[in-house]
């Protein structure tokens, strides 16, 4: 009998325990969730602006593996949500495809990769390689063109990928 | 209560990372830059103190067979909070530390001190003990992090003085190697070596004055 | 095919290119805990690779079924630990029950990886790059693979460490925190390593 007691007194315990820190969890969750939904969805805006700007953005099917947001840019062409696996993580990025089928903006929305090493993919020097694509690209160790980051060649082909995969997508579609 | 014997123990003689040699896998990972080393220290230092006060004050309460489990879930729930928090109103710090946020669960040094120090003391002193081993973990980020900035990227400050911080060597000279992951082990290695050897000194330095009486 | 060239990808990555210990820094306070004696690493080891697979299979069931369904994704980093601790436990009581002889190997690490950083982080990879219960599953057990492979390498330089000579202050735990490092460099080789493009 005083072992079934003690049984449920370390239950009873760790239940309460659990209660009250989901449910403070949960009120944290609920202050908060707001501001970070409108973060990500401004984050989101700012790139769609940056790769190819428009007036308005036209939502459309995608159903390619990678391929997370398709969006038709007025006529100017299309922005492309991807995602890709990098060094530390995925790699969430906006391509911006023009109407003649070339690579006009690529903008890293984020990413977790190696500070001072992967995380040099967001600078525009990288990033402005891909400008005018308009076929799949490859960085130079693979027998492309594009200059890998310094100690970096697994973020740098992570987002080559990206690139060739919304090209890919817009071919499709257009 | 002793604030200063306590700020002494967690910055030098018992250093969670330097002499306790807890909490390594973050210390190694995170300390490329300054900003990602005092923005993980103040994170950690934050949820350290704040499972210490409600570890102490749950001591009596909580049964001794699922301590460590009653332990997890609170630590897990601050970890939770702090992710959410900084997500919401940090998030460059939540996009450059990435998944080592959630990763404090398993630090460690807050498991660490929660058995070896607030379970056993009042509510005070674990939040003192919280805020000094946290002081003595940002410190010893710091540090990785200036030395590994400095010879790896020849910065300092990046991140927090301006996005390239103040450059310092030439930007052809930094060997890249320190920012790798070979850099965390030599770094911490030979950061560990110096504490050693200053703890030695100072418990020769006081076994002199006890001779000396 | 490609779903296997996928795993394959997937696996040899895990165990070279990034090696959660040597590469992650996932796992390091086992890594120099228990690296002291190759037969005790492995043991480690082994026990790593077993809890890794399945932590990954039961956490994305749980994410999967529970959090995506409820939208309580937030709670993955509280929810995701107790599944670990329990299943933990829960291994170490059935292997104590039917398979004594692992258990007398095993036993004394088990409880040492509930608080393995490899173990919650890899079932927090898994959900972060979205992959499938089977991807999530190989990419578990081959991370553990690579994590024996590391522990062992290191155990045996470091049962050569300590007859060395070497400056006081480095005596033990620098030299082999050093010596990881040197290990950690031999690993960088495999860094854009190409598998089947």
């Amino acid at each position: 009998m005083k072992d079934y007691k003690y049984v449920l007194r370390l239950t009873l315990t760790l239940l309460l325990i659990t209660a009250v820190v989901a449910g403070l969890l949960g009120l944290v969750n609920y202050l908060t969730e707001d501001k970070i939904d409108a973060l990500t969805r401004e984050k989101a805006e700012k790139a769609m602006q940056d790769v190819l700007p428009a007036a308005h953005y036209e939502p459309i099917a995608h159903s390619m593996d990678g391929v997370t947001e398709a969006y038709r840019a007025d006529d100017k062409g299309y922005v492309v949500r991807v995602n890709e696996n990098g060094f530390g993580g995925s790699i969430d990025m906006m391509v911006g495809v023009g109407a003649d089928g070339k690579v006009c903006g690529v903008s890293i929305i984020s990413h977790s990769e190696t500070a001072s090493l992967g995380a040099n993919c967001v600078r525009e020097d990288f990033r402005a390689q891909y400008l005018g694509a308009d076929s799949a690209l490859a960085v130079k160790k693979d027998g492309g063109t594009i200059d890998a980051l310094t100690g970096a060649t697994v973020t740098s082909r992570a987002v080559t990928r990206g690139v060739n995969l919304a090209l890919e997508f817009v071919k499709e579609v257009g | 209560m002793n604030f200063k014997k306590q700020l002494k123990e967690g910055l030098l003689t018992n250093n969670p990372v330097l002499s306790q040699l807890l909490g390594m896998c973050s210390t190694m990972a995170i300390t490329t830059t300054l900003f990602n080393g005092l923005g993980m220290g103040l994170s950690v230092t934050i949820i350290l103190i704040c499972s210490n006060v409600v570890i102490s004050a749950l001591r009596k309460i909580i049964p001794d067979k699922i301590r460590i489990a009653a332990y997890i879930v609170v630590i897990a729930g601050f970890v939770t909070m702090v992710d959410l928090l900084l997500k919401a109103y940090v998030p460059a710090l939540s996009d450059s530390l990435g998944v080592f946020i959630p990763l404090i669960v398993v630090n460690c040094i807050i498991l660490g001190r929660a058995e070896a120090f607030a379970s056993k003391n009042g509510v005070l002193a674990s939040a003192v003990d919280g805020l000094t081993q946290g002081i003595g973990y940002t410190a010893a980020l710091v540090v990785m992090c200036i030395i590994r900035e400095f010879l790896g990227s020849g910065t300092f400050g990046k991140g927090v003085l301006g996005a390239d911080g103040v450059r310092i060597l030439p930007a052809d000279y930094p060997a890249l190697l320190v920012i790798l992951p070979v850099g965390g082990f030599l770094t911490l290695g030979c950061l560990i070596a110096l504490t050693q050897w200053i703890n030695r000194k100072l418990a020769e330095k006081e076994r002199e004055k006890e001779a000396v009486k | 095919m490609s779903t296997f060239v996928a795993l394959f990808t997937i696996s040899l990555n895990a165990i070279l290119a990034e090696n959660f210990i040597l590469v992650k820094f996932l796992g390091i306070c086992p890594f120099m805990g228990v690296s002291k004696k190759t037969d005790t690493a492995f043991g480690m080891g082994l026990a790593v690779i077993f809890v890794m697979g399945l932590a990954s299979a039961a956490t994305w069931a749980v994410n999967e079924f529970l959090l995506v369904r409820l939208n309580l994704e937030y709670m993955q980093t509280v929810v995701f630990i107790l599944v670990i601790a329990a299943l933990v436990q829960f291994v170490e009581m059935f292997l104590q029950k039917a398979l004594p002889a692992l258990y007398q190997a095993l036993g004394i690490y088990l409880p040492l990886i509930t608080t393995n950083c490899a173990v919650l982080g890899v079932a927090l990879l898994n959900i972060q790059n979205g992959y499938t219960f089977i991807e999530s599953v190989i990419y578990g057990v081959t991370g553990g693979v690579g994590f024996t492979l590391a522990i062992v390498l290191f155990s045996s330089v470091r049962e050569r460490l300590e007859d060395c000579d070497c400056p006081k202050a480095f005596k033990g735990f620098p030299l082999a925190l050093i010596a990881a490092g040197l290990l950690a460099l031999s690993f960088l080789g495999f860094s854009g390593f190409k598998v089947f493009g």
